[in-house]
């Protein structure tokens, strides 16, 4: 194949219809006598529901139905544990879910009481103004690290306990490691929530038809399929009389994945029940409150090195708050522990998290999903380590890589898939090199930044490096079916939500079938068009459902071959694809659209016989035996002014690997956008509760994420070493931009901040936050100090 | 308090064509009647359903209060006025630059364009608290939240505090306090001129609004007069973001120079108090004086003088002296 469609940098094919506003999302669904729902939350962060009176509510003008707990029925039932604890020695787990409305208790700030249903949204909300709800507030959970202690109230007495589950995992002695190194630093580290801020908040929109008996959902759901699956099972339905329909979709990162989020269970339930359709948007306020968050962790670590710098040992305690409920169980703190690994070789290591219910949302996976904690611990820990030992801090992480001749490598502790953390394969070095040259350190350090000082700007440089887990299984799958027309269709599970998989997918078939992008019409997400996945998460499109998509193409393709072949009598090895036709390579005389081919696949007499399948259609299912390891490393310089304690972003630069790239452009596109989330975390975003469990910050004029103004331009460039646990050897990107920038930007901080200002150990930082720290640093007559005379 | 709703709940919309039928509306309608202007704080506050009118007079039908005229002694911006015709307007650009930078520092395009001058002068304060409905002294009640010791208050005063500690959002306030502006208010049967930093109130004065505007009251322009056109001019306005973001502290300054040394000043900060600050006391220190290091020095420490912070807005104490000292810097 002369050109191939795999590499190149083709516009994303969806984007002509996103940017003329033809994109149909959840809340363009509008059904013929459509009613609404609103949910009342509760107020309170921890308390007991008394009574909840709605009469009133049911009595307004134009409500259908107010539903509260009691008035569920025999459909209340806590939700499912969605990610059971892996099988890790000593492991201890108290699951506690959700049940649709609260029940009994309350047990964060927006958790649901009711739901009223009206002809209008604005009627929804005047009549659950009208529902009395008597809650009896207890003092509520909020400090992670007061939790646990004795007189701090439960939050599910059933457990007798807050501790939601702790787990150890070690190699190597550490003990030991530490008894003989050279030098052991400690540090405390903190890195609290964030919300993912996806554009789109969720919605759904649910229509049972009653004369074919099926129910179709438009949901923001990253994984339609489980959430056909698990409805069918609670609204006792065949999984064939239920579509869930996941359109377009304004950003998922994490959240939008198979909760079953109470809206997601209840609003099926009253269409049906009602006999007419139900939607339910939800408002920006009310995604603080209820969509599941990120984020809150406090590390206590050490790391032990020779005097080379060389790594001995890490030992890591930390607690992990999963907020009210615990439905995803240790995807994201078993994350952080694991990726804390990074692409370091570390004899020994010690590691033990605590997981806590706090009176605050629950906690799953955002983007990173508890990887960006581990790197920023490590990372730092190097930083530390480098200074004291007067070793450059580019050098250390080059003295402790894993070497290139030593993949696969097996870290020997169990990851967020219950398999050995092993990496595929990699190559550190080489970007690393590549990275310290494109942010010219070199002239940095030996002289730009003290030049620039003496200009009174404080600059600093950050450079970091990360691995990424991505493409964890268990499987998805894809059709690719030739149609009369010529068009490819190609369906699959998997949800969308921005990442460019109608463009990526299409130019994997387009490849192997000779047919270009604009000739194949992706679906994701509809689960009517195929039946069979689990959905978009831990940066598994490309890696999972991308194979399958490839795989069932080239079954397509030796159909047509075989087709072919017999038509003309010649040899398969005679025969090309290319341009939407199948032809004897140097004979125009003998060529044949897909299209016609298809149809003479498809013939009315001896269309099947023993072996063949009609049509130019293949199914194919593709399960990797382990995740795709990613890494890179990201390297920035700052300005901070120390005027105004702002800083400002000069230089991003990012070399990264994902194996194979599909499409450069969207491969950069997921790294810009991850980047800028990772901006968002390190710099602008924080949930502020206070000790009552108030949320104070609900609303992007408070909890800041950034804007155009606030992201710079990013440099990037590629590795390749391709991954052997799958055919095309891709492996993830969706979250890679994010997860070493809060490391990157912290080291850069403290770069600028100069000798004698204190360790930054947290994120994220703030101006406020970043002049205390300086203020300390001019107290320790340390440079920059908040400039007293000042350079202007 | 999770008040989470989004549906503006039902109220009369009046548009008159003129500020007559306008100001007889509001004096009908007395404390149950709300000005619409751009909308851009409006419809957050009715979409919290924390206020709630009964009566909305929509001021977008009165043509007479749209337009930026020449008086001969200065020039006349009507209050309805889009903040990006104020920034786009060649007399501004020209003689008062020092508005058109801080205009040109309000939020986005999007919302220069749909956000009014009057509006922009007469919003409430972005107080986190008060704006999610907790029941505040600023909202009738009987304590400050922001004040309290574990508050999260980095966004608050520092200076002017009366048992609220809230601060004046607007950046177009503290550059007409600089120029020397008037604000022209009318009610049905009178008028009344105000000095720009009079227009501002604090919490000593009233504690529940933050302009000299009572119901029934309109602003219906905003007098720039020529004493300051043309003059040497400073704006800066530092902001977590590089846009889309109230003020964490600002300073507009305008300067006549004599000679070497300044012969006039006029300096205002904001984001610092419930009210935009004029610094008359550094502005007498300077006059007179050459702004040099020294004087910059002295006018940044007395800038702060008094200044007490709350638990988590220390930063604004150096922000505000620093960006005083660059004030005077600028002339230097
Ligand atoms: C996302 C966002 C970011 C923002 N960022 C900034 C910023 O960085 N800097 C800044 O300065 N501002 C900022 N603002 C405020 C914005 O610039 C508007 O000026 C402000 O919201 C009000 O202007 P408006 O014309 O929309 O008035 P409205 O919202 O309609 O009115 C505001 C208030 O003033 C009253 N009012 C309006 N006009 C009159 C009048 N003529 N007479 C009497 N009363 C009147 C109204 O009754 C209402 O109480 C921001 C707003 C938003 C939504």
């Amino acid at each position: 194949m002369a050109d191939s469609l795999i590499g190149q940098g083709i516009r994303r094919v969806e984007d002509p219809v996103l940017l003329t506003g033809r994109g149909l999302f959840v809340d363009d669904v509008h059904r013929p006598g459509m009613l609404h729902a609103h949910f009342l939350r509760s107020d309170f962060a921890h308390g007991i529901i008394g009574s909840i009176d709605a009469s009133a509510a049911r009595a307004h003008p134009g409500v259908v139905a107010v539903y509260t707990a009691d008035d569920l029925g025999d459909y209340w039932a806590k939700g499912p544990l969605l990610v059971p604890p892996p099988p890790i020695e000593g492991l201890v787990f108290n699951e506690a879910t959700a049940g649709p409305l609260a029940r009994g208790k309350v047990r964060h700030v927006g958790e649901p009481l009711a739901m009223v249903i009206a002809e209008s949204r604005y009627v929804a909300e005047d009549a659950a103004a009208h529902i009395v709800v008597d809650v009896e507030p207890l003092p509520a959970v909020v400090d992670i690290e007061r939790s646990l202690d004795p007189e701090a109230p439960l939050i599910h007495e059933e457990l007798g306990t807050n501790l939601a589950a702790r787990v150890g995992q070690s190699k190597g002695d550490y003990a030991a490691a530490a008894g003989g190194a050279h030098l052991v630093v400690k540090r405390r580290f903190t890195y609290d929530r964030g919300v993912s801020g996806a554009m789109e908040n969720r919605g759904i929109v649910a229509d049972w038809d009653p004369v074919s008996e099926k129910l179709t959902v438009w949901d923001t759901t990253q994984a339609p399929i489980p959430i056909r699956n698990g409805l069918a099972r609670l609204l006792g339905l065949m999984e064939s009389q239920v579509r869930v329909v996941a359109p377009f979709i304004g950003g998922g990162f994490g959240p939008k994945i198979m909760m079953f989020y109470p809206e997601e269970v209840l609003v099926p339930w009253i269409a049906m029940k009602l006999g007419r359709p139900v939607k339910w948007i939800e408002d920006r306020q009310e995604s603080f409150f209820s969509t599941t968050q990120e984020r809150g962790q406090v590390h206590e670590a050490e790391l032990a090195v020779d005097a080379e710098g060389r790594i001995l040992g890490v030992r890591d305690v930390f607690i992990h708050d999963t907020g009210a409920y615990d439905p995803y169980g240790l995807t994201v703190p078993i994350n952080a522990q694991c990726t804390l690994l990074g692409p370091y070789e570390v004899p020994s290591y010690e590691s033990e998290f605590t997981v806590v219910f706090t009176n605050k949302t629950t906690v799953t996976p955002v983007r990173g999903a508890g990887r960006q904690h581990g790197v920023f611990v490590m990372e730092r820990l190097l930083d530390f380590a480098a200074a004291e030992l007067g070793i450059d801090r580019v050098e250390i992480r080059r003295r402790n890589y894993v070497p290139a001749g030593s993949f696969p490598f097996n870290h020997k502790v169990l990851f967020q898939d219950f398999a050995d953390l092993v990496y595929d394969s990699g190559d550190y070095l080489p970007a690393l090199d590549r990275a310290v040259e494109m942010i010219g350190y070199e002239d940095f350090v030996k002289g730009g930044q003290a030049a620039a000082r003496a200009e009174g700007r404080h600059l600093g440089m950050g450079v970091v490096s990360y691995v990424e887990g991505t493409g964890i299984g268990p499987y998805e799958g894809a059709r690719v079916t030739v149609e009369p027309s010529g068009i490819v269709r190609v369906a699959t599970g998997v949800g969308t939500q921005g990442q460019g998989h109608f463009t990526t997918f299409a130019q994997l078939v387009g490849d192997v079938l000779g047919v270009g992008v604009d000739r194949i019409r992706v679906t994701t997400g509809d689960t009517g068009e195929f039946n069979w996945g689990t959905g978009t998460f831990a940066s598994r499109g490309i890696v999972v459902a991308g194979n399958a998509c490839w795989e069932a193409a080239r079954m397509v393709r030796a159909k047509v071959l075989a087709l072919a072949s017999k038509r003309w009598g010649v040899a398969e090895s005679e025969l090309e694809l290319v341009d939407g036709s199948v032809r004897v390579a140097g004979d125009p005389g003998r060529s044949m659209e897909l299209g016609r081919l298809a149809v003479e696949a498809n013939p009315l007499r001896g269309a099947v016989t023993p072996g063949m399948e009609p049509g130019l259609e293949a199914t194919a299912y593709f399960g990797p035996a382990s995740g795709a390891t990613a890494s890179g490393v990201h390297a920035m310089i700052v300005e901070v002014d120390p005027d105004t304690a702002m800083v400002e972003i000069l230089k991003y630069v990012v070399v990264h690997d994902c194996g194979e790239v599909v499409n450069p452009v969207i491969v950069e596109g997921q790294i810009h956008g991850g980047v800028a989330h990772g901006i968002g975390n390190a710099f602008y975003e924080q949930l502020v509760y206070d000790d009552d469990g108030q949320l104070l910050n609900a609303s992007f004029m408070d909890y800041l994420i950034p804007t155009a103004t606030d992201v710079p331009s990013i440099e990037t460039a590629h590795v390749v070493t391709p991954s052997p646990l799958n055919p095309l050897g891709v492996k993830g990107v969706g979250e890679a931009g994010s997860i070493p920038t809060g490391a990157a930007f912290a080291q850069a901080v403290q770069d600028a901040l100069g000798s004698g200002a204190p360790d930054v150990c947290e994120i994220p930082l703030s101006p406020n936050r970043l002049w205390e720290i300086m203020e300390v640093a001019a107290r320790s007559g340390a440079r920059p100090g908040h400039a007293e005379g000042g350079a202007s | 308090m999770a008040i989470i709703r989004d549906m503006i709940p039902a109220f009369d919309l009046f548009q008159p064509a003129s500020v007559e039928d306008a100001l007889a509306l509001l004096a009908e309608h007395g404390e149950d009647a709300w000005v619409l202007a751009g909308g851009l704080d409006t419809f957050d506050w009715l979409k919290d359903r924390i206020k709630r009118p009964k009566a909305v007079v929509d001021l977008s039908g009165v043509e007479e209060l749209t337009g930026i005229r020449d008086t001969g002694a200065g020039i006349e911006i009507g209050a309805m006025t889009p903040l990006s015709r104020v920034v786009g307007d060649p007399r501004v650009r020209a003689d008062f630059a020092l508005l058109r930078e801080a205009a040109e520092h309000v939020a986005t395009p999007q919302i220069r364009n749909q956000g009014t001058l009057g509006g922009n002068l007469s919003q409430d304060t972005r107080c986190w608290y008060y704006r999610s409905g907790w029941p505040c002294y600023r909202a009738g009640g009987n304590t400050c939240y922001a004040s309290a010791p574990k508050a999260m208050n980095r966004e608050h005063c520092i200076l002017g505090r009366s048992r609220c500690v809230a601060v004046s959002p607007s950046d177009t306030a503290p550059a007409l306090i600089a120029l020397g502006a008037r604000m022209v208010v009318r009610r049905a049967g009178s008028e009344s001129i105000h000095e720009a930093q009079d227009f501002f109130i604090g919490p000593a004065t009233d504690i529940q609004r933050m302009t000299v505007l009572r119901a029934g009251d309109l602003l219906t322009a905003v007098r720039i007069p020529e004493d300051w056109a043309g003059a040497r001019h400073y704006y800066e306005k530092v902001r977590d973001r590089g846009s889309w973001d109230f003020a964490l502290v600002s300073v507009a300054a305008a300067f006549r120079m004599d000679g070497d040394t300044i012969g006039d000043a006029r300096i205002a900060v904001n984001g610092v108090a419930p009210f935009p600050v004029r610094l008359d006391s550094v502005e007498r220190m300077v006059v007179g004086h050459a702004p040099d290091e020294a004087l910059a020095t002295e006018a940044g420490e007395l800038a702060v003088a008094g200044a007490r912070p709350l638990r988590h807005n220390d930063y604004k104490v150096p922000l505000m002296r620093n960006l005083v000292r660059r004030a005077i810097r600028s002339v230097a």
